[in-house]
């Protein structure tokens, strides 16, 4: 039983059990089921299911909303079950964009929650730096190693914090995903290796050791293996050894591949690009530093940055200076550059601050992993910046041969280690590729609605996998009644598009969404907004008002205005509308409702303009 | 290309519900479907650009159709116009 199967026997569970359930079949997005009585469905434990977006009853159905994999769901019910399939209908497997794209939202996903706790350890870890580089704590006292500690588990633990937040994704089970990874840092395999690479076995098997700590990549790969494994096993295995047997086989069979099947990609990939990187700066700093400048940060994902870290203290203590490390710290001041460019254009206040706080941790500490994983990721051109900034200046930093004398992590606080005769085209690597990124972030832009999901603690529904989720906001302040209630029947067969109706408490329509006045009848009753991302919405305030030709409406905009969600677009006379004999409800629709999967009403009553009515989902 | 011109005899021009019935009846087709009026060309299949002309009782409209069933469409459509006493 896979993922939809699990999903399918809890939303079962939650309808009250197949006798309940007279007819089910599904639309786009939504199971449609008939229940024999709705009093057994427990509404609110089904909305709390992972991969369940909302639940409506309407029509006297009881509609979960599934969103894209409504399909595998309905499958898996009318196999565990004995249900006839009573209608037909195909849902669409929509692969959005290309690979690179989808695994960066995939990326993005796993990372969303993880964002906040890799913030918040970055600046701790700032903090250190400066409260060392200052002599206000001593390295080597216990309070200072306790602090480090704190600021470490998160970046230490990575793969553990990964897998957990994978296994959501995936839709397999989070402890022992978690188990799984933790089994990579546990004392007992971390103990058989001495240097990376080392070769030890497994029943016979070699595996390649590497340490797996921070490491962002073999996380990934190793829950998304695992989510097929347990789909496997569970499909074979008898109910009443389920309980066990499948982790049980699950440990057994995901540790040692994991080790056996990452460890030698990571080791020899790690080591292959040392060479490569070797090679090519004594053939040209510049190429070098343009790779590495650019391109550091995917190693780091890979977890491959450790086959150059040798290479790094091999100079070191070789030579006395090193070439390498110049050439990657115009990565990191690249997404410092991300985080600043960010922090300029972004309109929204939330995601301004975030990029505000990432700005410390990466200039002080080199810690770029909120920037990396809470920004240049998730908004993709950022990346792009960056990767563009980064090469700029480490084409710089390895033009001229730039040395530096410690093994230390590029950062304002550790440029003293740089301090040799090469200092000044360090400092312009450094400040082109901060400065560079910075602009070019700012120039090429990001779509900030990618970030409506940057606050995973939000109560509401989180998206189903793939699906994109477009908000309305409520126009007026007001209680919420169905569409089908309205007495207008343009409006309650859905002819004019999906949406809901509000019974206004106050004369005031304000934008649902930030867009364009498409439409504005000259007798101000109804107006028309065209959302930036494509979404048109009629707001038509009462029935029939057309007829009052103009009298107790002032419209606020004129037809073309850009407006932001929350502007006055109409003001009416509530009350004289009323007293003229009209029915005052307000229909709020969705006019292209065709280009969504869906529109799902939220399930609220009572409303103000701050408050979400309904999601259109693409 | 076909064309044809009609004048709005709706109370309460291509309001809400006529603008609905006239786009429904447009997406029938295949044919790229236009509105003119007023110096201005609106997509016929879309309720927002239908609405956002403000026609009003009265109004003389031409709508063009393009494509390979332009005759059915301009047909169908002059029928639903009259049908529902939107215009003539």
């Amino acid at each position: 039983m896979g993922k939809y199967g699990q999903l399918a026997s809890e939303i079962m569970k939650g309808v009250g059990g197949e006798n309940n359930v007279a007819d089910l079949y599904h639309c786009m997005t939504r199971l449609r089921f008939t229940l024999k009585d709705n009093r057994l469905a427990r509404k609110h434990e089904i909305e709390q299911l992972d991969g369940v977006i909302s639940v409506i009853e309407s029509n006297g159905q009881f509609q979960v909303v599934i969103g894209n994999h409504v399909g595998e769901v309905y499958n898996e019910l009318v196999n565990q079950y004995h249900l006839a399939r009573s209608r037909k209908a195909a849902a669409a497997e929509k692969n959005e964009g290309n690979l690179i794209a989808r695994g960066f939202n995939l990326m993005s996903s796993i990372f969303t929650p993880i964002v906040p706790a890799l913030a918040g350890a970055g600046m701790l870890k700032a903090i250190l730096v400066i409260c060392t580089t200052f002599h206000w704590l001593d390295a080597k006292s216990s309070t200072y190693l306790i602090l480090a500690a704190a600021g470490n588990s998160v970046f230490y633990f990575l793969p553990l914090l990964l897998a957990f937040s994978s296994a959501k994704t995936f839709g397999t089970n989070r402890f022992v995903s978690v188990a799984i990874m933790g089994a990579l840092l546990e004392p007992n395999f971390t103990g058989l290796m001495k240097n990376v690479g080392d070769i030890t076995h497994f029943a016979g098997i070699p595996v390649v050791l590497m340490s797996y700590s921070s490491t962002i990549i073999p996380a990934i790969l190793a829950i998304w293996l695992y989510s097929y494994l347990e789909r496997f096993l569970k499909r074979f295995t008898p109910k009443s050894i389920e309980m066990f047997f499948v982790p049980l086989v699950s440990f057994l069979i995901m540790v040692p591949a994991t080790a056996i099947l990452i460890g030698p990609v990571g080791v020899y990939a790690g080591k292959g690009i040392a060479a490569a990187i070797e090679f090519l700066s004594d053939k040209s700093g510049l190429i070098t530093g343009a790779i590495l400048g650019g391109g550091w940060t995917f190693l780091v994902m890979f977890g491959l940055q450790w086959g150059i870290v040798p290479a790094m203290l091999n100079n070191l203590s070789l030579k006395g200076f090193d070439t390498i490390r110049p050439m990657m710290a115009s990565a990191t001041f690249a997404q410092s550059g991300v985080a600043l460019g960010v922090f300029l254009k972004a309109k929204d206040k939330k995601l301004k601050s975030y990029a505000l706080s990432a700005i410390l941790p990466s200039l002080f500490a080199g810690i770029t992993e909120p920037v990396v994983y809470g920004l240049s990721v998730k908004y993709k051109r950022p990346m792009i910046a960056a990767v563009i900034g980064g090469a700029i200046g480490g084409a710089i930093a390895g033009a001229f041969k730039t040395t530096v004398m410690a093994y230390v992590f590029p950062a304002i606080t550790t440029i003293p280690a740089f301090m040799t005769d090469t200092i000044v085209y360090y400092l312009i690597s450094i400040a082109v590729s901060f400065i560079l990124t910075a602009l070019l972030t700012y120039i090429l832009g990001f779509d900030e609605e990618t970030g409506d999901q940057a606050a995973p603690e939000k109560s509401e529904p989180a998206p189903a996998s793939g699906v994109k989720k477009t908000a309305l906001f409520s126009p007026m302040k007001g209680r919420i009644v169905p569409l089908q209630n309205v007495n207008d029947p343009a409006f309650s067969t859905e002819a004019m598009g999906k949406g809901v109706a509000i019974i206004p408490e106050e004369g005031k329509v304000y934008a649902p969404v930030s867009g364009t006045v498409s439409a504005l009848f000259p007798t101000g009753h109804a107006v028309g907004i065209k959302s930036d991302d494509g979404l048109e919405v009629l707001i038509h305030v009462g029935l029939n008002t057309i007829q009052l030709e103009g009298r107790h409406f002032y419209k606020k905009v004129s037809q073309g205005d850009k407006v932001r969600q929350g502007d006055l677009l109409i003001e009416f006379d509530l009350d004289k509308v009323k007293e003229a004999g009209y029915d005052v409800t307000t229909p709020v629709v969705i006019t292209n409702s065709d280009h969504y999967l869906d529109i799902v009403p939220t399930e609220k009553n009572g409303v103000t303009k701050a408050e979400k009515i309904l999601y259109a989902l693409a | 290309m076909e064309k044809r011109n009609f004048k709005i005899t709706s109370e309460s021009g291509l309001h809400a519900r006529p603008a609905t019935v006239l786009v429904n009846a447009a997406n029938k087709y295949q044919s790229e479907i236009q509105l003119h009026y007023a110096g201005k060309s609106v997509n016929l299949k879309s309720i927002m650009g239908v609405m956002s002309l403000g026609v009003a009782k009265g109004a003389d409209i031409e709508i063009t159709a393009e494509g390979n069933d332009e005759k059915e469409a301009i047909a169908g459509i002059e029928e639903v116009l009259k049908k529902e006493k939107l215009g003539e």
